[in-house]
């Protein structure tokens, strides 16, 4: 009786064997969605340009009526991402920060599902997602809800589906999907030349035919998506210039902005590298030289190059790196777990919990650091008369003032001096803004455009309640919490309030060191 | 050489062999003692909770004498620990720094021996002690002298018992777990998180230690509750005040720093996967981690620890522990004789590099505290500026609780913030929270500010060029670092304040 019960119970357990398959995919499906839903849920704003992509799709003006503009700038290099936007806002009339909900969720579950289609333990991914978590920065990069990603989606695309298909040589439709998926990132993302890099790890692993076939893709998507911009041509001259001048106008690192300064090695992707040639050895993995692999040809190529900037390594050869772990981990896997079985499933839950509770953890207030964020806005009673006047112009030497500002007044009429990249403005500014930075902050440095401030135009200058800015020519206002208005004097009259603590008269010579210039 | 038999002669060397063992057990051990008197000798003071428990055990007042507190606590949550200390001081006249360095060197001593009876090669320990020390700092928290370290010796014996015995657990032994478990509960408090262990036990499918260690539990809690004389109210207070710690913070920046999330301890999982590694490579002839209770509870603290970094560092990291002590033991085991000269030298070696590694005052981790400046009611620059008799000290600094009342735990005052911030009043946690929300913002002391009796003190922790931007008070920088407030003595109209605070969302 008893034996007839045991046997009636495997039955049924054999049964459910089946279901063990799809429901890892479930699981691995759901946990990254949750993922950005439950950071989002913190309240998390990303910092940078997801931003200014949101307020952009808001206010519909072009970059030129946004930005006071250098004559470099001709067309918007992320077209294809505000187009989207833009549509969306139109047809939803969710406000910027609906806009960027759905840029940090969309793009954050698109680079995760990428991997997916060309799995068979997808449960190999969490486990290759959360490795990166835990050693690099990638993560937070993730969760910027910018277009990068998309090229990144892009990338993981091509490399799973060599790791899935590359034994076999491509076929004349791999070069044609290979151009549409270029296409959309160049539309989308704009940095087109940065594919050559991937084109090159091809070649340098040996696999000349995938190769030849990811270059072709690249050149017709490219143009492809080049086109759909409405300037084939100069759309891609005008991203080149932009890298150029992003990179060759710092005289110093310092100055750049911070994706662009040098990496300092990531020891921990070297270590997670050694990690898996040890478990190759000894699980005894039957896995594909490294040397003939081009995920680990873009991953070294983006490692050197990331002394560079450090966006090669954190956008080209994580992601590369992260298809290496999966693919060795999925061989593990197969060779350890059969793929019904119930430990399997089990292992992929207990992963899941692990990915999400590492990915959510708001370790260091990561997701939530900007709840206590406080912005310029026209609404704001203290604030009345302290922002730009029409036409004027908000000066700062503070990128994230303009990401800030921009995001909670898309419809400001005014024009922000300093936007999403130094190298835009027009020359003379830009010396202004290279001194301020090669200078600390300092306050003699922000005197040429002092000079030629109007009485619409406002200074901003992040800084503490103690003591506004040393700059007495402006009388100030602390706006909001660790930030301080300067404008033009309005009377001749002494200014109102408190005495400043600094005499509005000529710079005191001995409080701060004379600018000095940049060699 | 060789006598006239033909034998050959033992060296006198040889005759010393014996007493290598003897002589390892004997190294090991003072090492181990060695440490944190060492580390006291530099004039170390741990900065929390060691502190509080000393000052209480002298001032022998109950803590709704010393604390202003809502109506959730009740008992002493660390009952046996502080009727300990107060025992020690009224037999030995000992004041509250004379029994900091008694927490400090007797429970240090306590989690570093509790490891040693169970190992044949004490060494090993030694091996683990140094590499937490450098990877994780971990040890450091050995030295903080709070009666967590009870529970986290417990923690280590039962795990290193249980891989140490091969038969299922006796009525005796489980008569022993207990013990174990009552000391745990009556001392330190926290007995819910034992389920963690039991858990781990059943995972690795020790079913009879798991059930063992079941009763034990059950049993242990319930008696270490009887000896606090509140059978039911002890327990459920526990799980009430972790509840109230862990859920009344929005976000997980105002908690106290060991319940906010870790980054994952990278090292940590390196550390595993070296032991792997080595497993591999010196074909270790170990139990697979999967029926291996320890590797259970590292997996769960790890994962929890994404919630609260306190799994990690007194369950997770102690289970690491165990897990690398056995496998270096059983690799010191193939790899030198148990009574080998070499493994004498070896053993000196760790000794040393053990003793160094945990005592250097790197980045002054040991001599911090002596430039610590205290209020002190016997310093004539803070005479009048010490609140009045029943008084409330307020501060939205928890250090200032633990080092006032260490000096002055005599005292007649009370402390708006004690040692646990969800212990408050609410409407006074609520202002506490807006000040950590708007990172100390003077605005957000507002109502504390207007509450403010003459006999009240607030203090704020600020440099001495300016005080606090709060001019309803007076104010006076009492010592390095430290402002003191009180209400004026005359009727002068203070100046407007400036800056608006934003509340927490």
């Amino acid at each position: 009786m008893a034996n007839g019960q045991n046997n009636f119970s495997a039955t049924r357990l054999n049964a459910l064997r089946r279901y063990v398959p799809l429901a890892v995919w479930v699981i691995v499906i759901l946990v990254i969605l949750a993922i950005p839903l439950k950071i989002i849920s913190y309240g998390y704003l990303p910092p940078d340009d997801a931003l200014r992509h949101a307020a952009k799709a808001v206010s519909g003006k072009p970059w030129p009526e946004i930005l006071v503009l250098g004559p470099a700038f001709q067309i918007d290099h992320n077209y294809g991402w505000h187009f989207l936007l833009r549509q969306i806002y139109l047809g939803s009339h969710c406000g910027t920060e609906g806009l960027v909900v759905f840029a940090v969720v969309a793009l954050f579950t698109l680079v995760g599902w990428s991997a997916l289609p060309w799995l068979r333990r997808p449960e190999a991914w969490l486990m290759a997602l959360t490795a990166t978590v835990l050693t690099s920065g990638v993560l937070g990069r993730l969760m910027l809800g910018r277009p990068f990603l998309l090229t990144i989606a892009g990338l993981l695309v091509i490399l799973f589906v060599w790791q899935a298909r590359g034994s076999m040589p491509p076929k004349w439709w791999t070069a044609v999907w290979m151009a549409v998926l270029i296409a959309i990132c160049s539309f989308v993302h704009g940095v087109w030349y940065l594919w050559a890099l991937p084109v090159a790890a091809f070649f340098l692993a040996g696999q000349f035919r995938w190769g030849l076939a990811l270059m072709a893709g690249w050149i017709a998507g490219v143009f492809l998506g080049a086109s759909f911009t409405g300037h084939p041509v100069e759309s891609l001259y005008q991203a080149v210039v932009m890298a150029y001048r992003a990179f060759g106008m710092h005289l110093t690192q310092r100055t750049m902005v911070t994706e662009f300064r040098s990496s300092a090695g990531d020891v921990f992707g070297l270590i997670l590298l050694g990690g898996l040639l040890i478990l190759r050895q000894l699980a005894g993995l039957k896995a594909r030289p490294l040397t003939t692999n081009p995920a680990f040809w873009l991953a070294a190529l983006a490692w050197v190059l990331g002394f560079k900037a450090v966006r090669f390594a954190a956008d080209w050869g994580w992601p590369a790196l992260m298809v290496l772990i999966t693919c060795d981990l999925q061989l593990l896997l197969e060779a350890r777990l059969a793929a019904d079985s119930f430990k399997r499933l089990a292992l992929a839950a207990g992963l899941a919990v692990a990915t999400f509770l590492a990915t959510t953890s708001d370790c260091d207030s990561r997701w939530t650091y900007n709840l206590t964020q406080q912005y310029l806005t026209p609404d704001d009673k203290n604030l009345a008369g302290w922002l730009p006047d029409k036409g004027g112009i908000l000066y700062s030497s503070d990128m994230a003032v303009f990401y800030q500002t921009f995001f909670k007044n898309p419809n400001g009429d005014w024009r922000y001096i300093l936007g999403y990249e130094p190298a835009l403005m027009p020359d003379e500014d830009f010396q202004v803004y290279h001194k301020i930075l090669w200078n600390f902050g300092d306050a003699k440095a922000y005197a040429p455009w002092v000079e030629k401030m109007r009485p619409a135009d406002r200074l901003v200058i992040f800084s503490g309640r103690s003591n506004p800015p040393n700059i007495p020519q402006l009388e100030w206002n602390y706006g909001v919490s660790g930030t301080w208005i300067g404008r033009l004097p309005r009377t001749n009259a002494p200014a109102q309030g408190p005495p400043p603590t600094i005499p509005a008269t000529a710079p005191p010579g001995a409080t701060t060191h004379s600018v000095s210039l940049p060699k | 050489m060789t006598d006239d038999n033909g034998n050959d002669q033992l060296s006198p060397l040889d005759a010393l062999r014996r007493y290598v063992p003897l002589a390892v057990w004997v190294v090991v051990i003072l090492v181990i003692l060695a440490i944190p008197l060492k580390i006291i000798s530099y004039g170390y003071l741990p900065g929390d909770d060691a502190l509080r428990h000393a000052a209480k055990a002298v001032s022998g007042k109950p803590w709704s004498e010393i604390l202003v507190l809502n109506h959730a606590y009740r008992i002493d949550h660390e009952f046996g620990w502080n009727l300990l200390l107060e025992k020690i001081h009224q037999w030995e006249n000992w004041d509250a720094e004379a029994l900091v360095i008694f927490s400090v060197v007797a429970l240090f001593v306590l989690a570093g021996w509790s490891v040693l009876p169970w190992l044949k090669r004490p060494e090993a320990w030694l091996i683990t002690l140094t590499a937490a020390m450098i990877v994780s700092d971990l040890p450091q928290r050995f030295t903080l002298g709070r009666p967590f370290l009870v529970t986290l010796s417990v923690l280590m014996t039962l795990l290193l018992w249980q891989m140490h015995s091969s038969s299922s657990p006796k009525w005796p032994m489980i008569l022993l777990m207990t013990g174990l478990f009552a000391l745990s509960t009556f001392v330190h408090g926290a007995w819910y998180l034992w389920v963690l262990l039991i858990a781990a036990f059943f995972f690795a499918g020790q079913f009879r230690w798991g059930s063992a260690l079941t009763a034990g539990w059950v049993a242990g809690v319930l008696l270490g509750s009887a000896l606090t004389g509140h059978l039911v109210a002890y327990p459920a207070q526990a799980v009430k005040l972790a509840l109230l710690a862990g859920g009344m913070h929005p976000t997980t920046r105002t908690m106290a720093s060991e319940l906010q999330p870790f980054g994952g301890d990278v090292l940590a999982l390196i550390i595993l996967g070296g032991l792997l590694i080595l497993r591999q490579l010196a074909k270790l002839n170990a139990r697979p981690l999967t029926a291996t209770p320890a590797f259970w509870l590292v997996c769960f603290c790890w994962v929890l620890a994404f919630r609260i970094s306190r799994f990690w560092e007194d369950w997770g990291w102690p289970a690491l522990m165990v897990l690398m002590t056995c496998d270096l033991q059983l690799l010191l085991q193939a790899r030198f004789a148990a009574d080998s000269f070499k493994r004498l030298g070896l053993v000196c070696g760790l000794g040393a590099a053990a003793f160094l590694c945990l005592t250097s005052d790197l980045n002054s981790r040991w001599s911090a505290t002596l430039v610590s400046q205290y209020l002190t009611a016997d310093n004539p620059d803070l005479k009048g500026w010490m609140p009045d008799k029943g008084g409330i000290f307020y501060s939205a600094d928890v250090t200032l609780f633990f080092q006032t009342f260490f000096k002055n735990p005599k005292g007649d005052w009370r402390y708006m913030l004690g040692f646990e911030p969800t212990w408050m009043p609410k409407e006074d946690f609520e202002v506490y929270h807006k000040i950590l929300w708007n990172y100390g913002d003077a605005k957000a002391y507002a109502p504390w500010v207007e509450k403010m009796r003459p006999a009240d003190r607030l203090v704020i922790r600020g440099g001495g060029s300016s005080p606090p931007n709060i001019p309803q008070l007076e104010w006076n920088y009492g010592v390095s670092g430290i402002w003191i407030g009180r209400l004026p003595r005359t009727n002068a109209p203070p100046p407007v304040p400036t800056i608006p605070v934003r509340a927490p969302r």
